[in-house]
């Protein structure tokens, strides 16, 4: 059957038409909801670009986009690198592989309030197997109160981050290398290129696929952040974990300010869509063919 | 031909769809009645289990499909759903749900129901708003200090504490023979937030909240007793901030207490089943000390749970005999002896608890009055206090003023119609 226009647009309508329905019409919904003074399910008043002033100028608003960016460089710095070292392994333990694959893979399938809890304990200052695990090996200094304290607590968030979605990202690196002819790697090895220098001449260079939808899926990832922080701080000690989206939560949810919350979450959108179209727009320069 | 027969079995799956996305589940002509609440039926949570099935039992005709939501969910769960048409029948309230979910009409004036004169007539700012009952209020929930007696007589004091210096030298004294006293878990700020409101309910005048939701009161100066009572807690190191702030109330806290760790610590009544269940020592829940020498100990207590009718309710004749079934004096009874709440009902006594009476004596002698956090408009005056309150433990030597600033940057004064 030849496809034809009036065909092509009745096979995309049904995805079309839901697309509009969920994904259109709420983002136009929020941006008209951002210019006015909305509270609730009440429509409010049309005030122009007030809550965009309020968002710029309120000093939680800018904590919390400070804290997102932490948090976004922490996790993406660490699962990616974790995730390579990882794949790399796995790619050359081929016995252990499906195995590794899997296992790496569980903690992304967990339920985030299970992973929060369990975090929790593994944290807790007085009972939690980190500290006592630290005592026990006579690094008694490095026991911290980590949740509590505010130095440590984004980052220990960060960490079951990281700890949550190193496998996914490694199995996305795993991928890549397994996308690599072996002729190259036989060449390679006939020019002596072993490890780092295979590595950083070969391997890296052909893995720029893979790192370019690591990179993008993890800081969109980490920049939308916001659930472990509702379950393990709540946004807590003070101000030193809540993130644009838990503030965003907290306005629009608690306050029930939708028109404010609303603005935060237009800032967060283009925010994410600016970051994003840097990362895909940089890092596809640097994909090689072969 | 094929072309027509393509088209139309696309139609038909796009049709499919639509009405797939708009179904409302209505269940056809079944009698099903839709409640939504924080006390779960699963775990028997305030006795909802006997309670529901003795409604299932008194009214056969009515399918009671009653789900449970966590209570910081509740304005993320259910606000949606309202604005959507789909919110349940019936749905667990206090004070501030209730005047968030009125103000935007979503629930039903029950001015005219029959147990709205049997409501103790000092709760009337609590049912109502704009001047229309929106919600039966089932119980009035202390707050207090638990006491484990054993503990205490170990470290040869004989009575609980009935003020601040006394709490005090009672701290001093469990810290002099080992023994831990006061558990201050505050990790998520719950806990810095509750004994913050102890202290309200002794240093903040009556009618202050009215004042600042007017606009004419502020927490600088009125809060500062509060804010310097913790000060001195840490001074002391008779409670270490640093700590508190990574220990999690149920994780941490309540394990130690009914394992018999800790001398004291803040909780409320609907923990006291639980408790007496698992401790084996002598345990009472008390007043909070928080008074200068020779005043009286005082608490708070939150008033409800409650329950109020969606006012799009599909159901709404059900959902009204809902309400009067909890309201009777017989379920009402249930209801407050598994909380240990007081009651708020003119003809149902509140139930009694040896291990409680303490704070009931408090509670007659009018020593036991509403939270602060309740009875503020802000309808986050309660994630606001517990912001303002953890600073107290980031910064614990910073003077009074710093936290009082910040509890007035951040609880927003409302005043309602």
């Amino acid at each position: 059957m030849r496809l034809t226009r009036p065909t092509a647009l009745l096979f995309i309508a049904p995805a079309l038409i839901l697309f509009i329905l969920f994904t259109v019409y709420p983002a136009v919904s929020g941006l008209w909801l951002s210019f006015t003074d909305a509270r609730g399910a009440l429509a409010g008043d049309f005030i122009g670009i007030e809550n965009y002033v309020k968002a710029f100028t309120d000093p939680k608003a800018a904590a919390a986009l400070q804290n997102t960016i932490v948090f976004t460089v922490i996790s993406v710095v660490l699962q990616n690198a974790l995730a390579l070292a990882l794949a790399r392994w796995m790619y050359s333990h081929t016995r252990l592989q499906g195995f590794a694959r899997v296992g790496t893979l569980v903690p992304a399938m967990m339920a985030t309030v299970a992973v929060a809890y369990i975090w929790s304990y593994i944290y807790s200052p007085i009972t939690g197997p980190l500290n006592t695990l630290l005592r026990a090996v006579g690094l008694d200094g490095a026991a911290k109160i980590w949740l509590g304290d505010p130095t440590t607590a984004l980052a220990a968030i960060a960490v079951v981050n990281v700890w949550m979605f190193t496998g996914y990202a490694a199995t996305i690196y795993l991928s890549g290398f397994l996308s690599i002819p072996s002729t190259i790697f036989e060449a390679a090895a006939i020019d002596g290129a072993r490890g780092w220098k295979l590595f950083r001449s070969v391997e890296w260079p052909l893995l720029a696929p893979a790192f370019t939808v690591n990179l993008t899926l993890s800081t969109i990832g980490a920049l939308r952040v916001f659930d472990l922080i509702l379950l393990m701080t709540k946004g807590g000690p003070g101000f030193s974990t809540e993130s644009i989206s838990y503030v965003i939560f907290n306005e629009s949810f608690g306050k029930l300010n939708y028109g404010y919350g609303s603005s935060l979450a237009v800032i967060l959108l283009i925010l994410t869509v600016i970051v994003s179209f840097i990362l895909t727009t940089v890092l596809r320069r640097r994909e090689v063919e072969w | 031909m094929r072309r027509i027969a393509l088209a139309a079995v696309l139609a038909a799956g796009i049709a499919v769809t639509a009405s797939g996305c708009a179904s409302t589940g209505d269940g056809g002509d079944e009698n099903v009645l839709t409640v939504v609440s924080w006390k779960s039926e699963d775990t028997n949570d305030a006795d909802m289990k006997t309670i529901n099935d003795l409604f299932r039992k008194e009214h056969p005709e009515i399918k009671l499909e009653y789900t449970w939501v966590d209570n910081p969910d509740w304005l993320t769960y259910n606000n949606p759903r309202f604005a959507a048409g789909t919110a349940a029948d019936v749905l667990m309230l206090d004070r501030v749900k209730m005047i968030a979910f009125a103000s935007q009409g979503f629930l039903a004036d029950l001015s005219d129901q029959p147990w709205v004169d049997r409501q103790m007539d000092d709760l009337t700012p609590f049912n109502q708003y704009d001047g229309k009952t929106y919600q039966f209020n089932a119980e009035n929930i202390p707050l207090g200090l638990y006491a484990n007696m054993d503990l205490l007589a170990q470290a040869g004091i004989d009575e609980v504490p009935q003020t601040w210096p006394e709490f005090i030298d009672a701290l001093e004294t469990l810290k002099a023979a080992g023994i831990p006293g006061f558990s201050v878990p505050n990790k998520g700020g719950w806990m810095g937030e509750q004994i913050a409101l102890e202290l309200a309910a002794t240093h903040v005048p009556a009618g202050w909240v009215e004042d600042y939701d007017a606009g004419d009161a502020s927490f600088t100066g009125t809060w500062d007793p509060v804010v310097d009572a913790f000060k001195e807690l840490f001074a002391k190191d008779l409670v270490d901030p640093a700590l508190s702030l990574g220990l999690d109330p149920n994780v941490d806290a309540m394990p130690e207490f009914q394992a018999g760790k800790w001398a004291f610590m803040v909780q409320g009544a609907w923990s006291l089943t639980n408790i007496l269940e698992n401790a084996q020592f002598e345990v009472t829940l008390n007043a909070f000390p928080g008074g200068p020498a020779g005043s009286e100990p005082k608490a708070f207590n939150f008033v409800g749970s409650g329950w109020g009718i969606n006012a799009a309710a599909k159901n709404p004749d059900a959902a009204r005999t809902y309400l009067d079934f909890l309201a009777s004096p017989e379920i009402a009874t249930i209801f407050l002896e598994a909380e240990a709440g007081f009651s708020t009902l003119k003809d149902v006594p509140s139930p009694s608890n040896e291990a409680s009476k303490p704070i009931e004596d408090s509670f007659a002698a009018g020593n036991v009055t509403p939270s602060v956090a309740q009875m503020l408009n802000d309808p986050d005056a309660e994630f606001d206090l517990i912001k303002g309150v953890e600073n107290i433990f980031l910064n614990p030597t910073a003077p009074a003023s710093d936290t009082t600033s910040l509890l007035n940057s951040l609880v927003e004064p409302t005043q309602l119609k």
